[in-house]
């Protein structure tokens, strides 16, 4: 064999192993499923998401990626809407995730349990001084979707949409 | 001028030509007559110019001549004829000078008697030749087409008018037609008002014999050979007439004379130019300095073809009618004075070069790059000299070869066949090495350049699903705020609003 037909027969398996390799992207999007006693597969985890929106009367600026959510925000007073951030996170059952949102606070969610059809979450919020400012536990139903908002930050609030996927 | 209709009509009974309306309309303002003395008007001017009182001590035979020691006005002798019908009452004798005379310019009569007084007396024949001398320095002050009258002699210093050179051409026109007609060599057979109109005619067919015959020219082709004998006639008088009234001098102009006569060639119609017989001085034309201008532009590029056109056929709209033209458009002198421009064009551009140029020369002395040295030894090297050998049987051979190129001759690379096999091999090699590493390693390069470029915050598509239900089983806030639920439709996300209270 000579040296060029070696060299391509390298490329060639370079080529296929890209193409072959999964993304991280798609093994974040995978949720593990495992099997019970009775055979019926039980979702391990779930994938929370938290979008940190400031709200405000300074300005009408909406951002577009907030704007799915702006018939919910339609009867508050504020005028203007942007998305400050935006987290994920996996979590099993028994476990919690915690996430810095802005103005020093913390937002921890635990995962008391879940089934097909719901979630169980506790959430906590907690201040830079280690003031709790809520502590309440929710049921929220499959995919579902419900909101936070009040922590003040500069001349707004924050809205807090929360969504528990799988 | 303007005329009244009453006054039209008295000018037309006074010229004979009144019409029955006329008449009519004359005696409805007048009584019969003051008709009548209107329609004597005429010849009572022609008794009046010829009256003995005018004619000066009567021995001028001649009698066209005003006599210069008579200081008597024309209009005044009519007015004094007229006066002789004084019972007459409806006469007025304003409504006789404004129908001889114009309204907006000064009394002619009064203008040749101020004349005739600042003359000299006892120059004999004077009068009339001043008053020719006007009409042509109004000719030529105004650039008027009208005629020419006889031959002129030199001014005994006598300046012309300075009033008449504000009067308009059509004033000027009566104005001199009316003393054309006062100085007629008959006058005893001679009707005013028929000289004057028949001048006018006259003068209106020289003015637009021109433009008649150009018009005419286009539009028929059947009258051609007349009109172009005409238009060939006015065309002659008129550049003669401007030859000789221009006394600039015309050698500055000679260069541009023949392309001034192609020029004006082109706004003929070609039969015209082929029945043309312009005699040579004809073409030293002079026109004004603008036409001078753009026609010696026209010239330049027309002579820089270096075209000379031998026989050309022009066809015409009708195609009965074909002519040819014979005479070339650039003639020997035309060409002669060429080469002499060219001639000095030349040694302008290049002014304190060498007018005989050798390209080769030009070029090798900018190249001041060394020969190529590309092997260590100089003597494995087989030069091969590849200056033209055109250039070096030139005279300036030395010149060349001190400066020429030397090239190395592509047999001493292509010679090693070893060299050029080895490196096929590795450019071959390294491509594949190039492709493999771009297949292999970039990609994942690309991953972490992207990876590093995406900021922290990954963006989240937040989709709300359709059906948002919530169960708050338990709910605990701080001390100083205060918590609204708040469901907006029935699948709406449920709102934990935490409100927080001011401190009083």
């Amino acid at each position: 064999m000579s040296f060029v037909n070696m060299v391509k027969l390298v490329g060639m398996f370079g080529l296929a192993s890209v193409l072959l390799t999964p993304s991280a992207h798609a093994q974040d999007v995978m949720t593990p499923v495992v099997a019970d006693a009775k055979g019926e597969q039980k979702i391990q985890s779930i994938r929370l998401e938290m979008l940190v929106v400031h709200a405000t009367t300074a300005n009408k600026a909406v951002d577009p990626q907030v704007r799915p959510l702006m018939k919910y925000f339609r009867n508050y007073k504020f005028t203007g809407f942007s998305l400050l951030d935006s987290q994920t996170a996996k979590i099993n059952d028994n476990s919690a995730r915690t996430f810095e949102i802005e103005g020093n606070r913390s937002v921890t969610i635990t995962m008391l349990s879940h089934t097909e059809k719901s979630a169980k979450l506790k959430m906590v919020i907690v201040e830079d001084k280690g003031k709790k400012i809520l502590d309440t536990t929710v049921n929220i139903n499959r995919n579902g979707t419900f909101i936070v908002a009040g922590p003040k930050f500069k001349e707004g609030v924050l809205f807090l949409p929360i969504s528990a996927k799988y | 001028m303007k005329l009244t209709r009453l006054e039209l009509s008295l000018l037309r009974l006074t010229d004979g030509i009144a019409s029955t309306a006329d008449i009519d309309r004359l005696r409805k303002h007048f009584d019969a007559d003051t008709v009548d003395s209107w329609g004597e008007l005429s010849r009572w001017i022609a008794t009046g110019v010829t009256d003995p009182l005018l004619n000066g001590d009567g021995k001028n035979t001649s009698g066209r001549q005003l006599s210069t020691t008579s200081q008597i006005d024309v209009s005044e002798k009519v007015m004094e004829r007229l006066g002789l019908l004084a019972d007459h009452k409806a006469l007025d004798g304003n409504i006789v000078r404004s129908a001889l005379m114009d309204h907006f310019v000064p009394d002619v009569s009064e203008n040749i008697m101020s004349k005739i007084l600042a003359v000299e007396p006892g120059i004999d024949g004077f009068n009339q030749e001043f008053e020719y001398e006007e009409l042509e320095s109004q000719a030529d002050h105004k650039d008027s087409r009208a005629f020419v009258k006889g031959e002129t002699d030199d001014s005994n210093g006598v300046t012309p008018s300075q009033e008449m050179s504000d009067l308009s051409v059509g004033d000027w026109s009566f104005n001199s037609l009316f003393l054309d007609a006062l100085l007629d060599p008959n006058p005893e057979s001679v009707d005013i008002a028929d000289s004057v109109e028949k001048n006018i005619l006259s003068l209106q067919m020289s003015e637009d014999l021109l433009q008649e015959v150009l018009n005419e020219e286009l539009e028929s082709s059947d009258e051609s050979s007349t009109l172009n004998a005409l238009l060939i006639e006015g065309l002659e008088a008129e550049l003669n007439h401007s030859e000789e009234s221009i006394e600039t001098p015309l050698q500055e102009k000679e260069a541009v004379s023949s392309s001034s006569l192609m020029d004006f060639e082109d706004e003929i119609p070609s039969p015209v130019i082929a029945q043309r017989e312009v005699p040579p001085e004809v073409r030293t034309l002079a026109y004004t300095e603008d036409v001078m201008v753009v026609e010696f532009t026209e010239e330049e590029e027309f002579l820089a073809v270096h075209s000379r056109v031998q026989q050309q056929d022009f066809e015409e709209d009708s195609d009965e009618e074909l002519c040819s033209v014979d005479e070339a458009f650039v003639s020997e002198a035309m060409l002669v004075e060429q080469e002499v421009d060219w001639a000095s064009l030349k040694d302008t551009l290049l002014i304190g070069g060498d007018t005989n140029l050798n390209i080769w020369s030009a070029i090798s002395k900018k190249v001041s790059r060394p020969p190529l040295r590309l092997l260590k030894d100089d003597t494995e090297i087989e030069v091969v000299d590849k200056v033209p050998v055109s250039t070096k049987t030139d005279a300036n051979s030395v010149q060349q070869n001190n400066s020429s190129v030397e090239f190395l001759n592509s047999k001493s690379i292509d010679a090693d066949s070893t060299i050029s096999k080895v490196s096929v091999t590795v450019l071959g090699s390294f491509l594949t090495l190039a492709a493999a590493w771009m297949i292999i390693v970039l990609p994942s390069l690309l991953t972490q350049t992207t990876s590093t470029i995406n900021t922290p915050k990954r963006i989240v598509t937040f989709e709300v699903a359709e059906v948002n239900q919530l169960e708050v089983e338990d709910l605990e806030v701080g001390e100083d705020m205060n918590v609204q639920i708040l469901q907006g439709d029935g699948n709406a996300p449920t709102i934990i609003f935490l409100d927080e209270m001011e401190a009083l």
